[in-house]
């Protein structure tokens, strides 16, 4: 079950991240150079920019969680007995399931103020509240992903995956 | 002894900062030292959502730009037109007035209670490379702006502009990305603008801004009624006199210190004024649409009466 | 100052307890803010800064250059700098690890972000260490100090933050940024010396190299030379602003690596992915400290430390050390962006009023920051390095560290007493 929500998160979530950040990088490329040699720069682009780096940093969320790339303070694990590990860790991602679903309910309310007044983007006029609700959608996966852990042992492995990409040449 | 928190996010040293810490004094000194402010080192929030922070009790009064929550505020957009005034001081107070006649019943600040509200002073079109007179001139450049009916009447003029925060303006413009900016003469001085080479005005201002001063509702509630009346003392022609003064005696500053720098000051051509104002007619029928789907009735009368105000109190 | 001292113990206390730093400031954050202020504006304020810090057009600038520095990596530019400096000092006891401090250096002035330029180095350089009988102390140590230079020599995500929320010339901090690099390589290859001096064992010397074998190491890094003019030339000359220069730099980075044919559409997508994931990373911790910074902007702690500082105002370079003090001691246990946002507020009129200047400060920032990157217990960039090799225990990095927060501090002290080293190259600058 595990290497299918591995998946599942690399493919959707993960994915949309991945093409929100090299829109960004090829965003600004296209808005430098029009305004550089045709004079004309991306209408809207800070707006378009704005609303993919939401897609970049909530996106890519679940997989920081399930992958256990939070910032951790490890020094104590020698002293935990290994009988008493596995239940911290429960108790851990519990905690943290509570705090990313209740950063979801934050952004739900963001966006339902969002609609109360009707806010829009300045140039294009796109409105604000699908944005907020993109994030509470997102925080609520991670929110869920640590609640598998709850009661599934996290892949070990998969932790420290970063290491694993090293440099090509 | 009730103590407000008082929220900015200028720098302390900015007019607006200023003018806010001048209504805490007044405040604490009519009430005898009852109501007093605790003005926060750093911003509750940034510029779009302060107001927010004030309905959510996060800064108990905090002023903000009415055009930084796009969509929210129609009646405000008057006071973003152009040729409204040449100093903030009567633009302001006349808005105040006609805010209170005809937009405050509408609601459109609900949530907050507003203690006034205020323009600053006419808008500018400054540059770093060539004397603009003429709508041709000012097509060749390229300028940041900030959003707000400036931004419409832009893209109806076909100027060549990019939307950015006006703490960028500095880097914009001292490395050559932007050739210039539309700003009102105090923010040359307080971004320190020193590229700055040429000036274009136009009587009453190219554009204005809208701002509103407010505190929170439940906060105000709460007062005896001795201190609500020192609160609404304060609040009204009050506080839009006393933001306006800051803003003239900035703006006073400012062209002082742009002498110095060698700005050339020109105004801009009848054409060019011309141009402007008919761009500016399809503008405010869009509004005039817009205000009386929310409700506010003949908008263009209002909008006639504003003008006159303004004419009057000068 | 209680209550902000309550809330700095309740983030330990659940730190300890294995929470995650971000998910512990966050919480801890909002019941401070929730105590003090009121249930409804602590939800207000929480639901503002996810918001307004998830959705800022200037925050950009950190997955581009961490994306920059990626593509850079895949390019296999850093191996080319880590060789030519190897090439050099390698044979030296604790060559490898100078080497790595100075391919940081070099990896620097490319990217704007100290966690990425310490991840990418951790990779290059550690196996090499590792390999050559290397203490793993001394090895992460010089890979956690050397990735801070990411920040101080341009471009860097700081300076640019600093410039924007003090109004200082973006441009003449990042020039300004040079000098005071090659000081801080300097000083961090004398804390090598150091260590080797003590424990002979810590860094092995390598092989020697043949100067033909230099030369030709030297001739590896014109990748690296093209992308920095690239950036920093772009930058100065009015093309785009520094925000913009990341993205025009990862874009630069992309079609290096493109035309190095390391790049595959699988390999893209992971490096795109492990970006975002890094940004993820980063801004959870950043919302969480934001979050945390309201709490504290409503405490007495900020005008308690202003007015603490102020005492010293007759001798105004003893304002400047003793804030350089606090920040040494914030920097210990508080998210550095963090501490940037709340104290320049508070500090820097009063230095602007001492009649200092605002470049110099700006760099005595970053330093600062550098500094709180590697000093222990909180320290992103030996969480970077620790998140990366699982193998290495965090308290063998925090033991490494040591002599290289040392060697930083003595740089600040450095930059304190002579102010031209950071304001003779921006001098240069007409504008
Ligand atoms: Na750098
Ligand atoms: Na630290």
């Amino acid at each position: 079950m595990l290497t299918f929500l591995n998946r599942a998160l690399r493919w959707s979530t993960g994915l949309m991240a991945a093409m929100a950040l090299f829109t960004i990088m090829l965003l600004t490329l296209v808005d430098v150079t029009g305004r550089k040699f045709f004079n004309h720069s991306v209408p809207g682009g800070l707006e378009v920019t704005e609303i993919l780096m939401v897609i970049v940093i909530f996106g890519a969320l679940p997989l920081v969680s399930w992958r256990g790339e939070h910032v951790v303070f490890d020094s104590l694990d020698a002293f935990v007995p290994s009988w008493l590990h596995r239940t911290q860790q429960r108790v851990v991602h519990l905690f943290c399931a509570v705090v990313f679903a209740w950063m979801a309910r934050l952004m739900v309310m963001r966006a339902d103020r969002f609609s109360e007044y009707g806010d829009i983007t300045v140039h294009l006029q796109l409105p604000m509240a699908p944005v907020a609700w993109v994030m509470a959608a997102f925080l609520l996966i991670t929110a869920l992903v640590h609640l598998v852990f709850v009661f599934v042992r996290p892949p070990e492995p998969a932790f420290h995956g970063a290491a694993q990409t090293g440099d090509a040449a | 002894q009730t103590v407000f928190s008082v929220s900015s996010w200028v720098p302390p040293t900015h007019t607006l900062s200023v003018a806010q810490k001048n209504w805490c004094d007044a405040l604490e000194k009519e009430s005898s030292g009852r109501m007093k402010c605790n003005i926060l080192p750093k911003g509750v929030a940034a510029a779009p959502g302060t107001f927010d922070a004030v309905r959510d009790g996060l800064a108990d009064i905090s002023y903000t730009v009415d055009g930084y929550t796009p969509g929210r505020f129609i009646n405000t957009q008057v006071a973003e037109f152009p040729f409204l005034g040449d100093s903030a001081v009567p633009t302001s107070v006349a808005y105040q007035h006609i805010y209170t006649k005809y937009f405050a019943p509408l609601g459109e600040h609900r949530g907050v209670k507003v203690l006034g509200v205020f323009t600053h002073g006419p808008g500018i079109i400054f540059n770093s490379k060539q004397p603009v007179k003429t709508v041709d001139d000012a097509t060749k450049l390229k300028f940041r702006i900030g959003g707000g009916n400036i931004n419409e009447l832009s893209k109806l003029m076909g100027f060549n502009t990019t939307l950015k925060p006006a703490p960028d303006s500095f880097e914009l413009l001292s490395t050559g990305v932007m050739d210039g900016t539309f700003f009102p003469d105090e923010s040359v001085a307080s971004f320190k603008l020193n590229m700055i080479k040429h000036a274009t005005t136009f009587p009453g201002g190219l554009y204005n801004t809208s701002f509103v001063f407010m505190m929170n509702p439940a906060k105000y509630n709460a007062l005896s009624a001795q201190d609500k009346a020192v609160v609404d003392k304060l609040s009204g022609e009050f506080a839009a006199r006393l933001f306006g003064e800051g803003w003239d005696k900035v703006d006073a500053a400012s062209r002082e210190l742009q002498k110095q720098q060698g700005v050339a000051r020109v105004q801009a051509d009848e054409s060019f004024i011309k141009a402007v104002a008919a761009k500016q007619a399809e503008l405010e029928d869009k509004w005039a649409a817009a205000a009386s789907a929310k409700g506010l009735k003949d908008p263009k009368a209002v909008l006639a009466e504003f003008r006159a105000e303004i004419k009057k109190i000068k | 100052m209680t209550a902000a001292l309550l809330g700095f113990l309740g983030v330990f206390a659940m730190a300890f307890l294995r929470v995650p730093l971000a998910v512990a400031m966050a919480t801890a954050g909002f019941v401070g803010m929730g105590l003090l202020r009121g249930w409804q504006p602590a939800l207000a304020s929480a639901s503002q800064v996810i918001f307004e810090t998830g959705f800022a057009y200037v925050l950009s600038v950190i997955p581009l250059f961490v994306l920059m520095g990626n593509f850079v990596a895949r390019a296999g530019m850093a191996r080319e700098l880590f060789n030519a400096a190897n090439a050099f000092v390698g044979h030296r006891p604790g060559g490898l690890a100078m080497a790595s401090i100075i391919a940081s250096g070099g990896f620097g002035s490319i990217c704007g972000s100290s966690i990425a330029t310490a991840a990418t180095m951790t990779r290059v350089a550690f196996p090499e260490m590792k390999a050559h009988g290397y203490k793993e102390s001394l090895a992460t140590g010089a890979i956690a100090s050397g990735g801070t230079l990411g920040i101080l020599i341009p471009p860097s995500t700081i300076l640019v933050i600093y410039g924007i929320i003090t109004e200082t010339d973006i441009g003449k901090l990042f020039i300004a940024g040079i000098l005071p690099g090659i000081v801080a390589i300097a000083c961090l290859c004398l804390a090598v010396v150091f260590v080797t001096w003590r424990d002979p064992a810590a860094g092995p010397p390598a092989e020697r190299f043949t100067w033909r074998q230099r030369l030709a190491a030297i001739r590896g890094i014109w990748g690296v030379a093209l992308l920095f003019a690239l950036v920093i030339g772009g930058i100065y000359g009015g093309v785009f602003t520094a925000t913009e220069g990341a993205g025009v730099g990862a874009a630069g980075a992309f079609f290096f690596a493109l035309a190095r044919r390391t790049l595959t559409p699988r390999l893209l997508l992971e490096v795109l992915i492990e970006s975002s994931r890094t940004t993820a990373m980063l801004f959870t911790i950043l919302i969480a400290a934001m979050v945390f910074t309201n709490f504290i902007n409503f405490t007495s702690m900020p005008a308690d430390l202003r007015d603490f500082v102020l005492q010293f105002s007759p001798e105004p370079i003893m304002v400047v050390v003793v804030m350089m003090g606090i920040y040494l001691v914030l920097g210990m246990v508080m998210e550095e962006l963090a501490i940037v946002l709340l104290t320049i507020p508070v500090f820097f009129p009063v230095i602007m009023g001492l009649g200092f200047d605002p470049v110099w400060f700006g760099i005595l920032i970053v330093t600062i920051v550098e500094i709180g990157m590697i000093s222990p217990p909180v320290g992103l960039n030996l969480f970077v390095i620790n998140s990366l090799l699982p193998q290495v225990k965090l308290m063998t990095i925090y033991r490494g560290v040591w002599p290289f927060v040392f060697a930083d501090v003595v740089r600040l002290g450095i930059l304190i007493a002579f102010p031209v080293i950071a304001l003779w190259l921006p001098g240069f600058m007409n504008r």
